[in-house]
């Protein structure tokens, strides 16, 4: 466990701030592309990281701090969307996304930057089950098996909504 | 196996949960089928797209703020567990006027340790939700009595011990500051009822110890 971490269990608000700075960009992408809504990803965002605070004191170390935080955040997204039951407004995220590809040019890895805006469309535009499923999935890299506890659902419905997703975003992308 | 049942194996194929039988199987099927392995193709091509997407985004505005008050609003004060349906920022804006006033009660209560007595200035009622029209004209007349006190404290300043006069201006600074924060949170949402009542609140907090070092300075 860092000193950092330590810092903020003892109630230190800078050394939280410092894991805030480190690890919002992390916890804001998983809230927008499980969201599809930038404005509401800011709150969940927020959520996240004030849930992260009260429950401080349950980490033990035994996982890797951000892994500990991006699980609270999954949480959040999904808590979140059983609470209120209702889709989230997708395209919103459009605006958000051209900005930050834009940024992102100049770091990013050799694919073409058009294809990776796409994508984010994409999964921005699938229906919230599916793109949930995807998103911790295929971008997350969470199992099924882990999916379903976080979620719910059957390991055999979380694969199809993965097939469901990935056909989707096949179509949409021509792929 | 066929192409349907190829279809069906392609995503734990890809995923590399196939078990090896059916490995093989749909192996000898891709490499004799142009159709499924064009479909395998294509999903490779999306997941290996996926695998790149950045793992961090920005959000547009630094949220630390916001973070920063609610983590206080709620370890000084227990409030009622967050409505859904409402957005919470905007009741992360409380949290300033909230500690205020916890600060405040925690420091001052030998100041109002008598009750007040005598005319109390009018405020009449509690703003109601249909702000802004409502505070505007109910806010005129908080201003304005607080004036009244201030002036009244003010002539009879030099009655009060200076520890005394200390306090009371700090205290007086953090309930201003609570007043300009609940003026911005209600000015950006203006038909929350919560932060009229908040306002509402504070400014009767401001006139309760006005009112009170008031006339303790004309009894010293």
């Amino acid at each position: 466990m860092s000193n950092g971490v330590r810092r903020a269990q003892a109630g230190d608000e800078s050394a939280f701030e410092a894991l805030y700075r480190e690890h919002v960009g992390r916890v804001y992408a998983i809230c927008l592309r499980m969201s599809g809504d930038a404005r509401r990803a800011e709150e969940l965002t927020q959520d996240a990281f004030v849930r992260a605070w009260e429950r401080l004191g349950s980490f033990r170390g035994e996982s890797a701090f951000s892994s500990w935080l991006y699980r609270i955040a999954v949480n959040v997204v999904l808590g979140t969307r059983r609470a209120e039951g209702r889709r989230a407004h997708r395209h919103e995220i459009a605006a958000g996304l051209a900005t930050a590809a834009e940024r992102e040019e100049a770091g990013a890895v050799e694919r073409s930057p058009g294809t990776r805006l796409d994508l984010e469309r994409a999964i921005a535009e699938l229906p919230p089950g599916a793109r949930t499923i995807f998103v911790l999935h295929d971008v997350e890299g969470y199992r099924h098996e882990e999916i379903a506890r976080l979620t719910g659902l059957a390991p055999g419905t979380s694969k199809a909504q993965l097939h469901r997703a990935r056909r989707l975003l096949r179509e949409a992308l021509d792929l | 196996m066929t192409c349907r049942e190829a279809d069906t194996r392609i995503d734990a194929f890809l995923d590399g949960t196939l078990e090896p039988e059916e490995r093989d199987a749909l192996e000898t099927h891709l490499r004799e089928c142009d159709r499924c392995r064009r479909e395998s193709a294509g999903l490779r091509a999306l997941l290996d797209d996926a695998a790149i997407l950045p793992r961090s985004r920005e959000p547009g505005r630094d949220l630390w703020p916001e973070i920063r008050a609610e983590i206080r609003r709620r370890r000084a004060v227990a409030l009622e567990p967050r409505r859904t349906h409402g957005p919470w920022v905007r009741r992360a804006l409380l949290a300033a006027a909230a500690v205020a006033l916890i600060v405040l009660s925690s420091t001052i209560t030998w100041l109002l340790r008598e009750p007040a007595e005598g005319p109390a200035p009018h405020l009449g009622p509690a703003p109601n939700a249909a702000f802004p029209a409502d505070v505007r004209a109910w806010e005129t007349q908080v201003v304005e009595a607080t004036r009244e006190l201030a002036s009244a404290l003010e002539r009879n300043r030099e009655s009060l011990a200076p520890e005394t006069v200390t306090l009371l201006e700090e205290n007086l600074r953090i309930i201003d500051d609570a007043i300009r924060e609940s003026r911005a949170a209600l000015a950006e949402d203006p038909g929350n009822a919560a932060l009229g009542q908040m306002l509402w609140a504070t400014y009767k907090q401001k006139l309760d110890l006005l009112q009170q070092a008031a006339r303790w300075s004309a009894e010293s």
